[in-house]
This record gives C-alpha cells, structure tokens and sequence, in this order.
C-alpha cells in the first residue's frame, strides 16, 4: 500500500500504524513522485492520499491517476483536513474511493482500509 | 529433504547501516571522516523529515542525532521514531553543542537515548563507542539470522516426519482394505470350493468298499488332508479379516492367538495380566493385533525359543501389549532384509495410531517387544 502526504512525520506515523497491522508500505511525498511509484510498482492494491499537498495536490493526482486505465480501478482513499460537507464530494468526484478526514482516527482507517483491500 | 549439516549460517558480512543527522553538512562531513570504515555505511540527514524518510527506506544499527535541528527537535524525532515498533530498539548517540542543552539530557534517557556526546566531538571516543554498538548489532544480526535457519530447519523437519507419518498411515489402512479383500475371496471362493472337494472325497471314501483295499485308504487320506487345507485356508482367512476382533474385542483374540499359537508350535505361551477394562478403538486393536502377529511369527521362525510370555495392560491413558521371548535373541548386524522389514512394519503399526514401539534383545537372552499406545479421552478408564 503506498502512503501519499508531504508531511513525513504523518508518513512516518501511518506506516508504524500500518506495519503493526502487516501491512507492508510504500511512501512518496508529493502527487509527481506518487504517480512515478504507482507506475513502476504494480503490486499496489491501495493508495491513502493527503489532499493538501502543494504544487500538485491530491484532487489533481487523482484525476491524473484515474486517466490511465490501469489505475482507474485501484483504491484510493482521500486524507483530509478539512471536515466541510462538500469535501466528500469532492475527492469523490476527483475519483477517490473514499474519504477520511484528519487527524486520522486509526479505528476508522483500518475498518474504512479492509472495506477496500482485496481479499 | 537435505540434511544440513550446519544450519548456523555463516556471519553476514555487510556493512551495517548508520544515520547520522545533523542540520549542518560541515558537522556531517566531520562525521563521516571520523567513522569512515568499510563496516560501516553512513546515511546522512539534513533535517529531520529526512531523517523519517531514511527511516523508511533502510534498517539502520545506530542513530547519531544532533539535539538542536531546527523544526523537528532531535528529541521530538527520537519520540517519534521510538514509536514505531521496527526502529524502537535502535540505539541512539545525542549530540549537543552547549552544555546548556543539558536539560535535555534527562529529557533524552528518558526515552531511551542510549548515550550522549558534547561537541566538538572527541574522534576516538566517538570510534569506540560506535564500534561497540556496532558490534552488538552485528552479533544481534547473526543471531537472529541464524535463529531462524534453526526455526526454518525445525519446521522442514516436522513437515517430513508429518509426511512420512501420513504415508504410514496409508500404507497401513491399504494394508488392512487389501488382506480384508484377500480373506473375502479366500472365504467365499477357495473355502466353498475345498468344501465342495471335500464333501465328494467323503463320498467316494464312502463308495469304496473295503475290497479296493489302498484305493479306499488313498480316498480317505485324500479327504484328510482337503479337511487340514480347508481348515489351514479358514485359518489365513481369519488372521486377514480378524471378525472376531470386532465381536469380541482385542483381549478375546489375544487369549484364541496364544493357545492357537501354542498349539501350533508347541512353544509354552504364558498370559500375564491380559484384561481391558473398556473397548479401545478400532484402529489401535488392530495395530496390537498385527504387531502380535509379526511379533509371534518371528518368535516361530527366527528365535528357537521355548517360551513365550504375552502382556496387554490398560492403565489411565495407555495401552501397553509386551511379547517376551526366550530365544536366542536379534543379531543386530543382521538387522534389514526381511526380518527388518517386519521390524519396520511393525513400528510403524504402533506409530501409526500415536504409539511407541520398543524392543531389546541381546544375543542368548531372548527378545522383549513393548509397545506403548495413548488412548484418546473416551477411551479411558473411569475413576
């Protein structure tokens, strides 16, 4: 699973919270370097995305990774700040799979990630 | 499976990983001149969001963390760090510029910091102390390293006892379906047809009268010897398909075995003790059961013995069957060839249902075969 966010202290935490739960991870901290990733590592089977990113944020790395078919059914849940009601729709629309707001509540992540990982 | 000889591997002869962090590349380039050795690889950060990240990519032996980074502390990264479970026990050296920095001292064993050094860095002493953790890290490292080749050996070794258990088993159960079918036909074909010889040699006997003289004889001993052969087929039928072992139970066939076996041979046979206080399970009467017969069929052949003391104990848990002999004992150099395969069978008759197979034997002083069988809860006495 690869953990998309610039800030590396988040990375940092989500991937010990993560590889407690045998998940094994991958890390980019920002959308171009996500996509590179995505591109040479077909063995993903999910992605957790930080919405706020400069200089390409999150909603643009997802339309971006939802043009090419071979990511256009991959999971890719949204990380956001931002608990405005509208938000939801929008990562929707910008083609994630779900969304979960921040600070990440570990519960939640973990019962939204299993919704979304392969059996 | 391969046996490995050695299954310690030998020590891992890469360099091991160390991170140093530090916000400024003049203090870094002293570091690494102070630790340049082709043991060690060094890693350097800059701050520490690249330090997290090196974290992530590489497994590192030993942490040199400058205390003052701008941003992150080096104390908020060593919090940080110690929070994940795969870096919370890697080994932290503090550096700090000012003895001022002193509170943060405490602060830093508190969470586990493992030494501190003050700037300007003393070379040697900084050597020597790297040296040291290293060193630990690298005997960790062959330990854990060869810990689980021993774990990995252990697990290859039990699958192949599992796998030659389970083809045991078979060989046992095909063993048992093959003479059950063998009987059948023994019973309703060869018996019937000896039965239907032996009827009309009576007849003829009977027709003969006393003035055909050797005839008449030669007719009545035709029809005593087909009364043995019908009798001898009953008997290799019976040994095959033990019926009587379902009806009557192992202690029943144990006592008809002996005296027959006594008959027989004209060994003495002497019972000790044979009383079961429940039914065991099927498949364990049988296993005793042909051990008996193996075991009885190379007292007859092999052991010149004149007798033969039988054993069937129960205690709580375990069924116990001993075959005594005194005969002339086992060569153990003459172990193998056919004998040895009854040997083989019959251990894997008793490993085949959780048993224990024992035998002692020495030259002149007869054989003793012990097998031990655990019963399953539902078979055992109740107190």
């Amino acid at each position: 699973m690869l953990v998309v966010d610039d800030d590396v202290r988040n990375i940092f935490a989500l991937t010990a919270l993560l590889e407690n739960h045998e998940v094994e991870t991958l890390s980019a901290t920002n959308g171009r370097s996500a996509i590179r990733l995505l591109q040479t590592t077909p063995d993903v089977s999910l992605v957790l995305m930080d919405i706020m990113m400069p200089e390409m944020d999150g909603y643009e790395t997802m339309r971006e990774l939802r043009k090419s078919p071979q990511f256009r059914t991959l999971p890719i849940l949204a990380l956001t700040a931002h608990a405005m009601h509208g938000d939801r729709e929008k990562c929707l629309k910008a083609g994630a799979s779900d969304y979960i707001t921040k600070p990440v509540n570990s519960q939640q992540l973990l019962a939204v990630m299993s919704d979304w990982m392969p059996r | 499976m391969k046996p490995n000889p050695d299954p310690i591997p030998a020590p891992d002869a890469r360099p091991i990983n160390i991170l140093i962090v530090d916000d400024e590349p003049g203090n870094l380039l002293v570091l690494e001149t102070v630790l340049d050795d082709p043991g060690y690889r060094l890693v350097r950060a800059e701050s520490g969001e690249q330090a997290l990240l090196a974290l992530l990519a590489d497994d590192f032996a030993l942490l040199i963390l400058d205390i003052g980074l701008p941003g992150m502390s080096g104390i908020e990264l060593a919090q940080t760090i110690k929070k994940r479970k795969k870096n919370a026990a890697i080994p932290i050296i503090f550096l700090t510029a000012y003895y001022n920095e002193d509170e943060h001292v405490l602060e830093g064993y508190g969470i586990g910091a493992v030494d501190y050094l003050h700037k300007p860095v003393n070379a040697g002493i900084l050597r020597s102390k790297v040296a040291v953790f290293a060193e630990l890290h690298r005997k960790t490292r062959d330990l854990a390293q060869a810990n689980r080749a021993l774990l990995a050996e252990v697990a290859e070794r039990r699958r192949a006892e599992e796998a030659l258990r389970a083809l045991t088993h078979r060989v046992v159960q095909a063993q048992e379906t093959e003479r059950g079918s063998v009987a059948l036909d023994l019973h309703d074909n060869i018996t019937q047809m000896l039965c239907a010889v032996l009827i009309r040699s009576q007849a003829l006997a009977e027709r003969l009268s006393a003035r055909d003289g050797t005839s008449k004889q030669e007719a009545i001993k035709l029809r005593e010897l087909l009364g043995e052969a019908a009798n001898e087929v009953e008997r290799i039928s019976r040994n095959l398909r033990p019926s009587v072992l379902e009806n009557l139970g192992l202690d029943a066939v144990l006592r008809a075995t002996s005296t027959e076996f006594a008959e027989r041979t004209g060994l003495t046979v002497k019972l000790d003790s044979v009383k079961l206080a429940v039914r065991l399970p099927y498949s364990t009467e049988v296993a005793l059961y042909r051990i008996l017969q193996e075991a009885l069929t190379n007292v007859e052949r092999h052991a010149r013995a004149r007798h033969v003391t039988l054993a069937l104990t129960q205690s709580d848990d375990v069924v116990q069957l001993t075959i005594k002999d005194d005969g002339i004992g086992l060569d153990p150099a003459k172990q193998g060839g056919k004998s040895g395969l009854g040997l083989l069978g019959m251990i894997e008759r008793a490993t085949s249902v959780g048993g224990v197979f024992k035998i002692e034997s020495a030259r002149g002083h007869g054989t003793e075969i012990k097998v031990h069988i655990p019963l399953p809860p539902t078979a055992r006495v109740a107190n």
